[in-house]
């Protein structure tokens, strides 16, 4: 096997890693308020969400290879690299999505160990960004748009991540107040559980929009690296395999989702009822679709993030702004961390050769990985615990002859 | 400053239409739970345990409103189904209909 055949490889395992990592990470978007009210059992909805995401991944037909271009400047419009950049014979480009991937991969799982749901999308364009701009100059990074759209760094990754969460809280805040007000005088002959289904039936409608975004960037990236390569030429479709794998991967890492992430968004951050619940998956089902529909980028994790406080807000339960806090730190440093790991990934996999480099790289992800795995065995959270008591609240302390609920 | 007055003309589009369905759709749904009950009588047995009867009219109303979410939904995943076939679904003329990207 030659250079290029290595780095390819390596590439194209680290691609469906980094996809993996996307999948199990966004569970919680779709599902937690699901599993948090109890309208699905955890392995219920992780089942459910991981079917979606494989049926929305299967329905982007007409796959965007452009994934990169909203922050850096390394393939044309039609998605084929730009000559630049086919230096080497296409290995410096492989090396810089290797970094790239790892950037997002590394970074992915550490605010997984957090349990915070950061953005996944974020963490890959990060990734990229800090790896292109280490191996071929700032100049090559998108910061903003011509003036007629909104692009670049600045218009695609900052200023969505600021106006999404604000957009999806009021959108859930107005429903949720409205939806008590509507059935404040009815509730003592209505059941909570009636409000599931509409629960659930929003709560799919963002995992089949979450497969048909997201496992597409991965196989954007994976053609990427088939064209650099010189094994693919054709930029109006995928090949197959790409398709079916990188399908398979988003929706097992959905299937065994991201519970620390899950029992962040869905007990951490406000208790849920299913009247809001349904409230808030409204607002992310519908903020997703229609930011998707006018071409506004953003990320599902915020919005989502954004729903769930927004409903907490309306129904006027107690929110817990230190989680909140920790998930806005986590939000604003994932672009320029994730671009820092990728740029440091850049500068020793390069110093090294390419060869080599890449294997090293590699290896460095599965070190890394491999120990955030180990320390998350330590406080282990899973479906059996996802949906324990955040905390002991305060009547609790109080009243001592009460038990945290456990199950 | 361009790429401010772009991301709230954008944010605004995404944020009204994001009010019509995911504040909308909920309190519609809301809305159906509660005409439901229109018209009903509940009667207490001897256990002491409550049973409510449904009118007529309380369902008919209520199954209206949730063909007005089903039809919303059927909207969303004709929405996510274009978008991965390259197409879009464009309401010129006030009906949604599906044309090319």
């Amino acid at each position: 096997m030659d250079a290029a055949n290595v780095i390819l490889v390596l590439v194209i395992c680290t691609a469906l890693a980094f996809d993996f990592t996307n999948g199990f990470h966004d569970t919680a978007n779709a599902m937690a308020a699901s599993i948090s009210t109890g309208a699905l059992k955890p392995k219920a909805a992780v089942a459910l969400a991981a079917i979606l995401n494989l049926v929305g991944a299967f329905l982007s037909v007409e796959v965007a290879l452009t994934v990169s271009n909203a922050v850096v400047k390394l393939q044309d419009k039609s998605g084929a690299p730009i000559p630049a950049t086919l230096v080497d014979d296409g290995n410096k480009l492989l090396l810089v999505v290797l970094c790239g991937l790892i950037g997002g991969i590394v970074w992915n799982l550490f605010t997984w160990l957090l349990g915070l749901p950061s953005s996944s999308s974020h963490a890959l364009l990060g990734g990229l960004t800090g790896a292109a701009a280490a191996g071929f100059g700032l100049s090559g990074v998108k910061w903003t748009g011509d003036g007629t759209k909104l692009d670049g760094v600045v218009g695609k990754v900052l200023i969505p991540s600021f106006i999404s969460p604000v957009i999806a809280m009021a959108v859930a805040f107005v429903g949720c107040w409205v939806v008590h007000r509507v059935t404040r005088s009815v509730m003592d002959k209505l059941a909570e559980r009636y409000f599931r289904w509409g629960q659930i039936g929003s709560a799919s409608l963002v995992s089949l929009a979450h497969g048909t975004n997201d496992a597409q960037k991965t196989m954007g990236v994976m053609t990427l690296a088939l064209i650099a390569s010189g094994h693919w030429t054709d930029t109006h479709s995928v090949p197959l395999w790409v398709k079916v794998s990188a399908a398979s991967a988003i929706a097992l890492g959905t299937y065994l989702g991201g519970w620390r992430i899950i029992r962040t968004l869905g007990k951490g951050l406000v208790d849920i009822t299913p009247r809001q619940g349904m409230a808030s998956d409204g607002s992310s089902a519908a903020v997703i679709l229609a930011a998707s529909h006018l071409g506004f980028a953003l990320s599902t994790t915020h919005v989502a993030t954004g729903s769930v406080l927004g409903g907490g807000l309306g129904r006027g339960t107690h929110v817990r702004w230190n989680t909140a806090g920790r998930m806005v730190i986590a939000w604003a440093t994932t672009f320029p961390l994730a671009a820092l790991i990728g740029a440091i990934m850049w500068w020793i996999g390069s110093a090294l050769g390419y060869t080599a480099g890449s294997i090293v790289v590699f290896v460095l992800l599965c070190a890394m990985s491999t120990y955030m795995f180990m320390r998350s065995r330590q406080e282990h959270v899973g479906a059996h615990n996802v949906n324990d008591e955040w905390d002991r609240p305060q009547d609790v302390l109080e009243h001592p002859s009460h038990t945290t609920a456990s199950n | 400053m361009r790429s401010i007055e772009l991301a709230l003309e954008g944010g605004w589009k995404v944020f009204y239409t994001a009010i019509i369905f995911g504040a909308g759709m909920p309190i519609i749904y809301a809305l159906a739970m509660r005409v439901l009950l229109v018209g009903s009588t509940t009667e207490v047995d001897a256990a002491g345990k409550s049973h409510t009867r449904l009118s007529p009219l309380g369902k008919i109303a209520a199954g209206l409103l949730l063909a007005v979410i089903a039809l919303a939904v059927i909207l969303g995943i004709t929405i996510i189904a274009a978008s991965g076939f390259g197409k879009v679904v464009t309401f010129d003329g006030g009906w949604p209909s599906i044309v090319d990207k």
